[in-house]
């Protein structure tokens, strides 16, 4: 009985959107990285919690850039690198989040160097 | 003699058959005049079928595969071959500037956070040729300023601000 039958839907595997669409092998590349970065998010924070136990009120200015760049530059890449590799292959997105790893620690080791130049010298 | 016996000599059997009477010039005139005068060319709409849809795909595709290809194939010009020369000396600054830090300020493995803090020096010397590499791979068969120009944000992004601070 044709009444019975459900309603047709447009809905095709092809036409998946949101992370459905990025397959499994890239669902497992993304939620690995992401670990990375959250651990460099963690690591930011830390920074921040014992600068501002250290120096207290001493914290304003350049040094807030600093430290609240050190947990966002992590969030930002990774944001960057998801938008960018949106539409890549799998290795596309390995190779992308990867370069974006080697880019969040080296901005970090740089922010921490103007995080010690700050607070030390300037 | 009769005169009915006197036409019968003149004539022959069969002359009244009907398939020997000759075809004289005005029948196929008689005809073109039945028939209806001829209409001006109708212009049917031509529905595209299934084949022709295939064959316009397989043409593009064809036609993208082949610009790709001279893409690819098309010599640089020598302003470009100066650009990435310059970029891929200035990534090799880089580089060195990262190397130089990291062994400078080298890290014992004692714990856990030292070695995730190797691991990150591990990763901002490699940073700069990764970049290099993956700014080449990924924009394949793109124009040499769309090229250009993720080499110089790379450029600019990887600066090795701990070397350059004295670090």
């Amino acid at each position: 009985m044709s009444e019975n039958l459900p309603a047709p839907t447009s809905r095709t595997p092809s036409a998946r959107s949101g992370f459905a669409s990025q397959g499994r092998l890239g669902l497992i590349i993304i939620i690995a990285f992401a670990l990375g970065y959250g651990y460099a998010v963690v690591r930011g924070f830390a920074l921040l919690f014992s600068n501002v136990q250290n120096f207290g009120g001493d914290v304003s200015g350049i040094r807030w850039f600093v430290l609240i760049g050190a947990i966002a530059v992590p969030a930002v890449v990774f944001g960057l690198c998801l938008l960018t590799s949106w539409r890549l292959p799998a290795w596309g997105k390995a190779v992308v989040f990867l370069c974006g790893s080697t880019v969040v620690a080296a901005l970090t080791l740089s922010l921490y160097s103007l995080v010690a130049f700050v607070f030390f010298q300037g | 003699m009769t005169p009915d016996e006197d036409d019968e000599a003149l004539s022959w059997a069969g002359d009244t058959d009907p398939t020997l009477v000759p075809v004289t010039t005005s029948a196929p005139a008689a005809r073109k005049t039945a028939q209806p005068a001829p209409e001006a060319p109708v212009e049917v709409p031509h529905e595209p079928t299934a084949l022709d849809i295939a064959e316009d795909a397989e043409d593009a595709a064809a036609e993208a595969y082949l610009e790709a290809a001279e893409r690819d194939t098309a010599q640089l010009s020598s302003a470009m071959l100066i650009a990435y020369g310059i970029l891929a000396g200035v990534y090799l600054l880089e580089t060195v500037g990262w190397l130089v830090h990291v062994l400078r300020n080298q890290i014992a493995a004692a714990s856990v956070f030292q070695v995730t803090d190797q691991i990150v020096q591990f990763l901002a010397v490699a940073s700069a040729p990764l970049w290099l590499a993956a700014a080449l791979l990924l924009t394949r068969g793109r124009v040499a300023r769309t090229r250009v120009g993720w080499l110089l944000l790379g450029a600019f992004v990887l600066v090795p601000w701990p070397f350059v601070l004295g670090k």
